[in-house]
């Protein structure tokens, strides 16, 4: 740093000397003559160098007159000038066709350069560490084509990824010991490569077989002075809801117009358990949950007013995230050192709600010759949380609490004290005492901690034996310890737990991972044909234990620990272990650099699999062609078409519907379930597990074939990557479904082969380069759909999903209509629903695309995007429910009004029928139909049409469909200059916005969080995040 | 020197490594979770559960509002709007069964196990069968046999029915063979007679008669009146339930999973929204029945503190009326609720009486009354009311002031007597015994059910449940040809099966 810093000085200082012999001045330009800002202009064998100004300008002094320069810039060929006098030169650099083929990182942490690659890599452009989320993972979304995040606003929940509909593998540094998407920091990320396909991914064996995020962590990196120091500081506000349920604040709880309070326990009228039906707000006298008493003890009525139509505003809070990161790194002749220290805090928006992050990372490489090296790096990881709220449906969630079935009778200020006079740590008060709890006791008093461990370590030892052939052995360990906690207090009620006597749980998870690879590289080049070549082994084991307990109510309350338990309960364990050994073989051969053929092929033995099948082999090929190497095609730079084949084996699917992953599902085990006890005697139930085992099992298949067009168009200024693939999935294992009158409902087999074929664009358009001004735009765009394309022999359907049909078909129980369409009600007017269930839709989203805007001008950058996706079918379940509740904005209708004075008024436009009968088959074929229908003049409450009609499934079926602008970070880089007498080296400041707009026609739920669901729980309302980033190098 | 440097990292690495892994790579494949084996006890626990069904069938369940015995007004919470869909399948439960038989192969106690697992089949046949029509009988439970049939046959319920009572007929012979080995030694894991096989063998028996009884309608074809007879005239094989005292019992307590169903930590929930049946209620109010005050509260909007007997203030819910405005009513103080001492002061509730005795002297005084066996209808007629009284605690002299109501008098074996029984039964049956009521009410027409705007299957009760969906998937074929075989092809709920018919 000093001395380009003494460089720099000195060169100013030149400029403001007079004309002296030894100044050489001149100018950088492009090969259109366009003047290159910021080229570096070096002498040839000196540390002397200057840089271009903004009009491509240069002066330098030279120390003689027989000079060499160095003249150099990003994208283009290094060229050599020799100056013989002090003349103003021009130097007119041309693009580097090598750089187009910039090095990109394949499986196992291979670099190979991305020309040669026969199949899809993508990386990931833009700044990951400005506008930042806690999860790493978020900032992905729109960045890939093919790769769709659904980011998640709760904490600790990992988004939901999908690449190319399936889950991909997460790798760091070359191995797939996964993560938790919260264990790593972005400030640690060097890049992010997303490998798309089984393609790519082959060499890792069965778990890549979806393909992969690649992240490559930093290393120590050094600057003039022999070492850097970075630091990083991003804070961010989060408010201003993006999506968050409107609701009505006419109407209160009750049902019909009628509600008095008495106890909160139905001892009043419709005051426990209710829905928000209730009697209009006009100021009349109803007795309520704070009414006073009289002397006889009983609730005078006061005024019946809309006390809280902003108790969720009013509760909400704003959340704050504060990232800071220092690193640390350096880089010598013997090798390389970092260390780099993260802390993430958030403050959620739920009031009492906070995580800390912790991580350290330490990596170093030491040469121990020219020959031999080892590198190593240790990552720690903590994450706290003492309060981690649950949204799921329920009166453990706020959006329940106070936006669904609670009402805007009271205001949510009142309630801050929480417990009733007198009974202090027993017993909550609230504005209801059966179903519902007070949200300020919920956020102080019943909290679910969650802490987590993570170790990884990893020690890579290189050895050259030659130039062309070298070995690695590389071992990994990961090791993670969750401990999660819930402290239910007395007086809190949820479903099960209505006698209302506090609890408490504990779980604690462990889990262990290793993975070590044994390589042998040789790579060599014969004339025009280059090899490059991998032979390899792995050993991968996994280990994973948990167990948990809990009470069955407290004896004594807020005494949380698992023996206060007024009667025991069974703790559960749970333990797996399994072992995979793969050896493997890769080999890339060229011609010129014109066509590159590469193969890989990989045995696998995994103890998953039943004995005798357990071991398997499976193949992968790939072709690229550099046509423009070989053909001269006016205003084409780049071309290359590709096309590969794969097959990966995989193992056996695990359960996960318990919460953790159980490997062991090939068995014929009795299964337990949760004891029960009468007078006294427990009662310890067995079940039949009622799917048959199979040991002739052998290992699923996954094959990929792709082709792809990469060019480069316009002297670079459009690049065009485009993909067309089909995943075949299967033959699976599967679940073969019996008649349960087999006394099974089904058996492990081999077969399902499903077809998932896709399109995938990704465009980089450069429309502005000039000296101060650049812009470019990276635009992707992907779909994909998913066929059934065999079952099992003599077996044409999946359940409900025939051969032929995409297997993401939406059946939901509809609603009853004529054949012009029109609903048919009940006698009572209500809508009548169809006895068997019909197609609505898809649930996979038609589309999904991205959109990244670079624009630089002088030392200012803004960088924005946008991503969404388009189409597939979803309920919208907080709608439903919102109408159900009678809190739904949009229920306040004319016809309410009558309801509550006791006048049926709603008559449903449907019709009734008036005779004859629908006869169906079994699957609800139509055999016949001789009904006859007339105009339905039923009168009804609209209470009753509202949760009968609106309050369905077939009623909130919506599109997916949104988008939002992603990321918005404004920089501003401190020019050299101004830093020239400060300890820094450079800095920079940003203005970011993450989640800022979010278009979509239902701005009640966030569609951000679904990829192919078909119903959506409830979720924390999200916001917008807004605030500073600060980068300081010294 | 270098060289040697590198091997021995190497070798640390690899012992490294392999330091995390000392299980043969063989046994990895071994789920150290799960039981390969477990007792037959365990077995008999579920089996046990899922016969007991109190989730579904039990008392307040939604089973018991098709019966009729009580309304919701909360349409939130349900209907009572009869349009039902699939009817549960057992197969899985027959599996536990069949597991249970083979557990306890290689005890001497077999026979009590393979006995229940007999009566268990029965049972469960029965279920599904009188549920749909046809099943799958003879080549069900065959998926793990060595010619493996996954998608069964249905059997004509002709078929089934006699394969039930022989089952039957065996389970009885082969529990005397097992109360003459072991004696009356427990079997473990039951929770409705603590192992008593004397219990066991009369509850089995009485199940026959609830078997033989329901298929009234099919007696010359299954030989009902002589199979009847048969065990009514024996009883030292036969033996029958004697008093309340052998009805088969789940006792609830405020215990870890065994709650009853109304209790008080749900009266918030449940209270202005459960509402006694009017189908029922009347039926106890036409002849003073002195259970009516056990098992209801007055309604409050027409309580008369001074005549708190009046039984005009005991108003149920009409099954077929609107919601909405039942709710309102219900608001309003107008209807009866279950009695607030009995059902929700306590999480003991009331017992659950899965086969009683009172249902055994209903369907032996049935049987006389029908002319099937020789006795004295009316003494049977007349335990089966004491019995249903003793369950509620109704005292001798209110009990014997009933017996003297004019419509409760026995009025011989012809169809009035036969209404009487009938319509007894069903009271004793109330929120016990499953779906029982409706099942007599589908073969018999009594009593009569209430019917109105909320009912959407065309004003009608149902006949049947549908078969379940996953057939139409599975055993397509089969099916099939049992609807068109039963039913001109259509899975209608309406359709009488044969039974019924």
């Amino acid at each position: 740093m000093k001395k380009n810093q003494l460089t720099l000085i000195f060169a100013f200082l030149a400029i403001m000397v007079a004309h002296s012999q030894a100044l050489l001045k001149g100018k950088v330009l492009d090969e259109n003559n366009v003047p290159l800002g910021g080229a570096s202009v070096i002498i040839k064998g000196t540390s002397t160098g200057v840089a271009t100004d903004f009009d491509g300008n240069f002066e330098i002094t030279l120390q003689k007159e027989n000079n060499i320069l160095l003249v150099s810039y990003i994208g283009y060929l290094t060229k050599e000038v020799s100056t013989n006098s002090f003349q103003f030169i021009e130097i007119q650099l041309l693009p580097d066709s090598e750089k187009l083929n910039e090095v990109v990182v394949t499986a196992l942490g291979i670099k190979k350069e991305k020309k040669r690659l026969g199949y899809s890599v993508q990386e990931v452009k833009g700044d990951i560490t400005k506008a930042r989320d806690p999860n790493v993972m978020n900032s992905l979304s729109g960045k890939v084509s093919g790769l769709v995040i659904a980011s998640s606003p709760e904490f600790f929940s990992s988004p939901n990824i999908s690449l190319r509909g399936k889950k991909p593998l997460i790798v760091i540094d070359g191995v797939p010991l996964g993560t938790d998407t919260w264990n790593i920091s972005p400030d640690d990320i060097e890049s992010i490569n997303v490998l798309k396909g089984a393609n790519a991914a082959a060499l890792y064996g069965s778990v890549g077989g979806n393909g992969a995020i690649q992240i490559t962590t930093k290393r120590g990196t050094k600057n003039s002075r022999g070492f850097s120091i970075e630091y990083n500081h991003n804070s961010m506000v989060q408010g201003g809801y993006n999506a968050v349920p409107k609701t009505q604040n006419s109407y209160g709880p009750g049902s019909y117009g009628n509600y008095a309070f008495k106890d909160g326990k139905g001892g009043g009228i419709n005051d426990a358990d209710y829905d928000q039906w209730g009697p209009k707000f006009e100021g009349q006298l109803i007795t309520q949950y704070d009414s006073p008493l009289d002397a006889n003890g009983d609730l005078i009525p006061t005024p019946w007013l809309s006390r809280g139509p902003n108790n969720l505003n009013n509760f909400m809070e704003t959340g704050l995230l504060a990232t800071n990161n220092l690193n640390i790194g350096s880089n010598f002749d013997k090798g390389n050192i970092r260390f780099s220290v993260s802390h993430t805090y958030q403050k959620g928006i739920n009031p009492n709600t906070k995580l800390n992050i912790y991580n350290f990372n330490l990596s170093s490489k030491y040469n121990f010759s020219e020959k031999t090296s080892v590198d190593a790096s240790a990552n720690f990881n903590f994450q706290t949380s003492p309060n981690n709220p649950n949204v799921n449906y329920g009166p453990n969630s706020y959006i329940y609490n106070i936006l669904i079935w609670g009402g805007a009778d009271y205001d949510i200020r009142d309630l801050k004290n929480y417990w009733q006079e007198g009974k202090e740590g027993i017993q909550q008060k609230n504005f209801e005492y059966t179903r519902y709890n007070n949200p300020h006791f919920m956020a102080q008093e019943w909290l679910k901690g969650y802490y987590k461990n993570d170790f990884m370590g990893q020690v890579t030892l290189n050895h050259k034996f030659t130039n062309n052939l070298d070995a690695s052995i590389r071992t990994n360990a990961a090791i993670g310890n969750l401990f999660r906690d819930e402290k239910f207090p007395y007086s809190m009620t949820t479903y099960g737990r209505e006698k209302a006597q506090g609890d408490y749980h504990e779980r604690y998870d462990y889990n262990l991972k290793s993975y070590t690879d044994i390589m042998l590289n040789y790579n060599n080049t014969f004339g025009n044909i280059g090899i490059r070549s991998t032979l390899g082994t792995n050993f991968n084991i996994e280990k994973y234990r948990n167990s948990s307990a809990r009470t069955n109510y407290l004896i004594v309350p807020g005494l949380y620990n698992l023996s206060n338990t007024q009667t025991p309960v069974q703790p559960t364990s749970y333990r797996s272990h399994f072992e995979t050994y793969g050896y493997y073989g890769s080999i890339d051969l060229s011609y010129k650099s014109f066509l590159f053929l590469g193969a890989t092929g990989r045995f696998d033995k995994d103890s998953r699999l039943p004995q005798k099948n357990n071991t398997y082999f499976y193949p992968s090929v790939s072709l690229s062609a550099v046509l423009s190497e070989v053909l001269d095609i006016p205003s084409i730079d780049f071309l290359k078409i590709r096309g590969s084949y794969a097959k990966v084996g995989t193992s056996l699917k695990s359960d996960n519907s318990k919460g953790y992953d159980d490997i062991y599902t090939n068995q014929d085990t009795y299964k337990l379930r949760d004891p029960f006890t009468i007078d006294g005697t427990t009662y310890n139930s067995a079940y039949v597990n009622s799917i048959l085992s199979n040991q002739d099992l052998e290992p699923a298949f996954n094959s990929s074939t792709e082709f792809g067009l990469e060019t480069m168009l316009l002297n670079n200024r459009l690049g065009l990557d485009l993909t067309y693939f089909e995943n075949k999935n299967g033959p699976q294992i599967f679940n073969l479904k019996y008649s349960p009158t087999s006394g099974y409902d089904g058996k492990k087999e081999n077969g399902i082969t499903t077809k998932t074929k896709g399109w995938e664009i990704a465009l980089n358009i450069k429309p502005i380069r000039t000296t101060y001004f650049n812009w470019d735009i990276r635009l992707n765009w992907a779909t994909y759909k998913e066929y059934l394309e065999e079952v099992y022999d003599g077996i044409e359907n999946n359940g409900r999903i025939k051969i032929g049909d995409r297997v993401d078909d939406y059946y939901i129980t509809d609603f009853m209509r004529t054949n012009d369409g029109r609903l048919i009600v009940g006698g009572d007017g209500k809508p009548l629903l169809n006895s068997y269930v019909t197609k609505i839709g898809n649930k996979t989203p038609d589309w999904a695309a991205g959109i990244a805007n670079s624009i630089s001008y002088k030392n200012f950058s803004l960088d924005f995007s946008l991503d969404g996706r388009y189409g597939g079918k979803i309920e919208n379940y907080v709608n439903r429910k919102m109408w159900q509740s009678g809190r739904h904005h949009l229920s306040d209708t004319p016809e309410r009004a009558n309801d509550v004075k006791g006048i049926k008024s709603y008559v449903t436009n449907g019709v009734v029928i008036t005779g004859g009968e629908l006869t169906t088959d079994g699957e609800g074929n139509v055999i016949s139909d001789t009904r006859t229908f007339t105009e339905n003049t039923a009168k009804m409450y609209f209470q009753d049409y509202a949760k009968s009609y609106h309050g369905r499934t077939a009623a909130n079926i919506i599109d997916k469909t949104f988008f939002k602008l992603r990321e918005v970070n404004l920089t501003y880089n401190f020019p050299k200059k101004a830093l020239e007498n400060t300890f820094l080296n450079s800095a920079s400041i940003s203005l970011i916005g993450r989640d800022l707009l979010y278009f979509s026609k239902h701005k009640n739920i966030d569609l951000d969080q679904f990829i192919d669901e078909e119903g959506s729980p409830l979720q924390t309302p999200t916001v917008k995040s807004y605030g500073l980033n600060l980068n300081f190098k010294f | 020197m270098k060289t040697q440097y590198i091997r021995r990292n190497l070798i640390l690495i690899l012992i490294s490594v392999l330091a995390f892994s000392c299980t043969k790579f063989e046994d990895l494949a071994d789920d150290p979770n799960k039981a390969v084996n477990v007792p037959p006890s365990m077995l008999l626990s579920e089996i046990l559960t899922v016969l007991n069904n109190i989730g579904d069938e039990g008392a307040w369940e939604e089973s018991q509002r098709d019966n009729q015995f009580w309304v919701i007004s909360f349409d939130y919470y349900g209907n009572q709007d009869y349009n039902w869909g699939e009817a549960p399948y057992r197969y899985n439960t027959l599996s536990n069964v069949l597991a249970m038989e083979k557990e306890a192969q290689n005890l001497d106690s077999k026979n009590k196990y393979e006995a229940l697992g007999k009566f268990f089949k029965a049972y469960f046949y029965d279920y599904m069968s009188k549920r749909v029509g046809n099943v799958p009988m003879s080549q069900a439970m065959q998926a793990t046999t060595d010619t493996p049939i996954t998608a069964p046959i249905y059997d004509e319920q002709e078929q089934i029915y006699k394969e039930i009572l022989n089952l039957l007929e065996a389970a009885n012979d082969q529990i005397t063979v097992a109360r003459a080995e072991v004696g009356t030694a427990n079997i473990a894991g039951d929770f409705f007679f603590k192992g008593d096989l004397d219990k066991w063998q009369k509850i089995i028996n009485a199940f026959h008669l609830r078997t033989l009884i329901s298929l009234s309608k099919r007696n010359n074809d299954l030989n009902i009146a002589s199979r009847f007879n048969t065990i009514i005239s024996n009883p030292a094989k036969y033996p029958l339930l004697e008093s309340i005292e052998d009805n088969m019992t789940r006792y609830f307590s405020d215990e870890n999973g065994n709650n009853y169903e109304l209790n008080p930590g749900n009266y918030g929930f449940n209270r202005n929204r459960n509402i006694m049946g009017a189908t029922y209620l009347d039926l106890l109010k036409s002849n003073n029945d002195p259970r009516i005050y056990i098992v209801a509260d007055p309604a409050p909007f027409y309580f008369n503190e001074n005549d708190p007997k009046n039984l005009d203030a005991y108003i149920g819910a009409n099954t077929g009326d609107e919601q909405g405005p039942m709710q309102v009513a219900s608001d309003e103080g107008k209807f009866s609720y279950p009695n607030e001492a009995r059902y929700y002061s306590s999480y003991e509730g009331e017992p659950y009486i899965q086969i009683g005795y009172a249902e055994q002297e209903f369907t032996i005084a049935e049987a006389i009354n029908r002319g099937w066996v020789s006795g004295n209808a009316e003494n049977h007629y007349t335990n089966g009311i004491k019995a249903s009284m003793d369950f509620y605690g109704v005292s001798e002299a209110d009990k014997n002031t009933f017996l003297t109501e004019a419509n409760v008098i026995y009025k011989g074996n012809n169809t009035d007597g036969l209404s009487q029984i009938l319509t007894q039964k069903y009271i004793a049956f109330f929120n016990n015994s499953g779906r029982e009521s409706y099942f007599n009410y589908r073969r018999t027409g009594i009593p009569a059910f209430h019917i109105g705007p909320s009912n959407k299957n065309g004003n009608r009760i149902p006949l049947r449940w549908k078969y379940p969906q996953s057939e139409f998937q599975n055993n397509k074929e089969n099916v099939t040809s049992a609807l068109s075989s039963q039913y001109g092809g259509s899975d209608d709920i309406n359709a009488e099966m044969w039974i019924i018919k």
